[in-house]
């Protein structure tokens, strides 16, 4: 690609999200470094509370009020912190936009289909006359059948996949420059997954809009994203392009995320699961955070806080072994 | 099968089908919701037309003609329908004549006590905090309070007539509104599609009006149709104990009252304006249900 249009979108310096008292803050996310290009997917994964979907909301400054939020989000080039929240409003209505995991409650079940499409489309910004025409194009680019009729529907008249592609054509539309997805496919049947990851790949396609997926399926991340980011314990793990780090994850975590996805090998479902429990963000120890549960783990780690180490182009890892563990 | 052998019901759908009477696309009445339409339609315009309708002057007394009892029974006159009271008036008369009190009082209070109630709901469940506190703390206070109680103290204080009246029954009635609409507003506000619309930067106003207000509608139509029933009868009460309306004024509960002392010798004075009070609040509320379902969506697939 050409460097000059690799300006990132997104640039996080030593981001860090803290829930609770002041003296006692529980910090859902710390020490994240990122930097998310224009056209690319990222994916998120880690189990539940590791400060995924935080950090995504973070880093569109879309977080509840009693959060606590330190270091430094760039949204194309500027300190989305330090904007008026009148200006970051305005660029969540413009270029930002967000997916939620539930298609089902995500749309008002009062207004019809169309009339919701068009009150973002007038958000964003387009002419009247073109609304109608414009509303109806979104629908058709997420391939739903008969649009024209689906305009007049109310949400409950379609089915969940439905929904979710009215939503992710209400999210699409007008092209955002970033867009969120939260757990996007966890409440649709495997076969409309597919259907929905692909529409991502059309926005950046068609866009070049920048995509972070959070999911808790690995799957959805091999299938659709360029980048992969692992969280554990609300910081970044491993993070490297998709190709690489699922041929060879280099994380203790990483490696044990994906062997406890469920494989069928021969007759048999195999999964390893992860022995342990996810650590209470409140009585971290000074060392690593996975050292509880790390099989590889030496007496350091649980001392001395982990370093990232850079292991290649644009991957790195959150762990002090070198990466002869296989 | 010949329609002799045919229920109410059936009989309703048949007629219905031939005659198709012209209700807004979706809206389904039915037989029961068409009875209660009617009644109120009668209602409205008796309250509208009120003493032209009567057939004599609600306070005309003909010391000639004491205590009939109504026309089908034996004395009864057709000139006086209902019968009359103790003083020789035309109770149907009265009874048309007090409506218009009643649904003026009864429509009146609920629509200004759910205008406030609905605003100040509005205000706590949406901010929270400071605004909610300090509104849900007044809103138990006021529903803490008796009703009658405060009745009393207020129309002691301001006296009686109309315009008190019905500032008491609005002082009285807003507080379930309120509390109503702020428990919706803070189920409401969580919901998917308002966080969405917060991240699209919508403004709070426009979020408040056009996401949370429609989708709390139905709980405060039907709470508003209730409080119109439920306005008839608190009117009627004050009236019975004497701190509503004051004759020459015609109210059904004064009639009640009045009638109250005769109830062993002339039943119909105590009767029939309790069937007018039932048959009123029964009727708005079989039509508030009728819209609730009307207005909801997914009611009509």
């Amino acid at each position: 690609m050409n460097p000059i249009v690799e300006v990132p979108i997104v640039e996080v310096q030593d981001f860090g999200v803290a829930f609770g008292l002041k003296d006692r803050p529980l910090h859902a996310v710390r020490g994240v470094n990122l930097t998310v290009r224009p056209g690319e997917i990222i994916g998120i994964a880690g189990e539940s509370g590791s400060g995924k979907s935080t950090l995504c909301t973070g880093l569109i400054r879309a977080l509840a009020p009693t959060a606590r939020v330190s270091g430094r989000v760039c949204f194309d080039g500027r300190s989305l912190y330090d904007l008026p929240m009148r200006e970051v409003a305005a660029m969540h209505g413009r270029d930002i936009a967000m997916v939620l995991q539930n298609p089902m409650t995500s749309l008002d079940p009062l207004f019809t289909i169309g009339n919701q499409v068009r009150e973002v489309l007038k958000r964003r910004g387009v002419p009247g006359a073109q609304v109608r025409e414009q509303a109806i194009a979104a629908l058709k680019r997420v391939h739903i059948t008969a649009p024209e009729m689906r305009v007049g529907q109310f949400p409950h008249q379609l089915s969940g996949g439905m929904r979710q592609r009215v939503l992710i054509a209400m999210a699409t539309s007008a092209s955002p420059r970033l867009l969120v997805a939260d757990e996007p496919t966890s409440a649709l049947d495997a076969t409309i997954q597919d259907e929905i990851l692909l529409l991502f790949r059309e926005l950046r396609d068609r866009t070049n809009a920048a995509v972070l997926i959070v999911t808790h399926e690995l799957e959805v991340i091999r299938r659709v994203c360029d980048r992969v980011l692992v969280m554990y314990a609300g910081r970044i793990v491993e993070q490297g392009p998709v190709s690489t780090v699922f041929a060879a994850p280099q994380h203790p975590y990483t490696r044990a995320l994906l062997a406890s996805t469920p494989r069928i090998e021969g007759t048999e479902v195999v999964l390893t699961p992860i022995p342990g429990q996810v650590p209470d963000l409140r009585t971290l120890g000074p060392g690593c955070a996975f050292a509880d549960r790390c099989p590889h783990v030496v007496d350091p780690c649980r001392q001395f806080k982990p370093e990232f180490r850079d292991l290649g182009p644009d991957h790195r890892i959150l762990c002090r072994l070198e990466g002869g563990v296989q | 099968m010949s329609n002799l052998t045919l229920s109410g019901r059936e009989r309703w759908h048949r007629m219905s089908r031939r005659v198709r009477f012209p209700w807004p696309q979706g809206f389904r009445p039915g037989f029961g919701g068409s009875l209660a339409l009617l009644f109120c339609a009668v209602m409205i315009l008796a309250a509208v037309a009120g003493p032209a309708l009567a057939p004599f002057d609600a306070n005309e007394s003909d010391f000639a003609a004491i205590m009939l009892p109504p026309a089908w029974l034996t004395d009864g006159l057709w000139e006086h329908p209902l019968g009359t009271d103790q003083l020789g008036r035309d109770v149907l008369s009265r009874l048309i004549v007090g409506t218009q009190i009643a649904m003026i009082v009864a429509i009146a209070t609920s629509v200004v006590a759910g205008v406030i109630g609905v605003t100040l709901g509005l205000i706590a469940g949406y901010l929270g905090g400071w605004a909610d506190a300090v509104i849900s703390r007044i809103v138990d206070a006021f529903l803490a309070l008796p009703f009658i109680l405060m009745a009393l103290a207020f129309i002691s204080a301001l006296g009686t007539g109309v315009g008190n009246i019905l500032l008491v029954l609005i002082m009285t009635n807003w507080a379930p509104y309120a509390r109503l609409v702020r428990s919706e507003v803070v189920s409401i506000k969580r919901r998917d599609f308002v966080v969405l619309a917060q991240m699209a930067g919508v403004s709070r106003t426009r979020i408040i009006l056009r996401h949370i207000l429609p989708n709390a509608a139905n709980s405060i139509l039907v709470l508003a149709v209730l409080d119109v029933g439920r306005a008839v009868i608190l009117e009627s009460s004050l009236s019975f104990l004497g701190l509503g309306i004051q004759p020459p004024d015609v109210s059904w509960g004064l009639m009640l009252a009045d009638g109250r002392a005769y109830i062993s010798i002339a039943w119909w004075l105590t009767v029939l304006p309790g069937i007018a009070i039932v048959a009123t609040v029964l009727s708005f509320n079989a039509v508030g249900e009728k819209l609730r379902v009307w207005f909801d969506p997914r009611g009509n697939l």
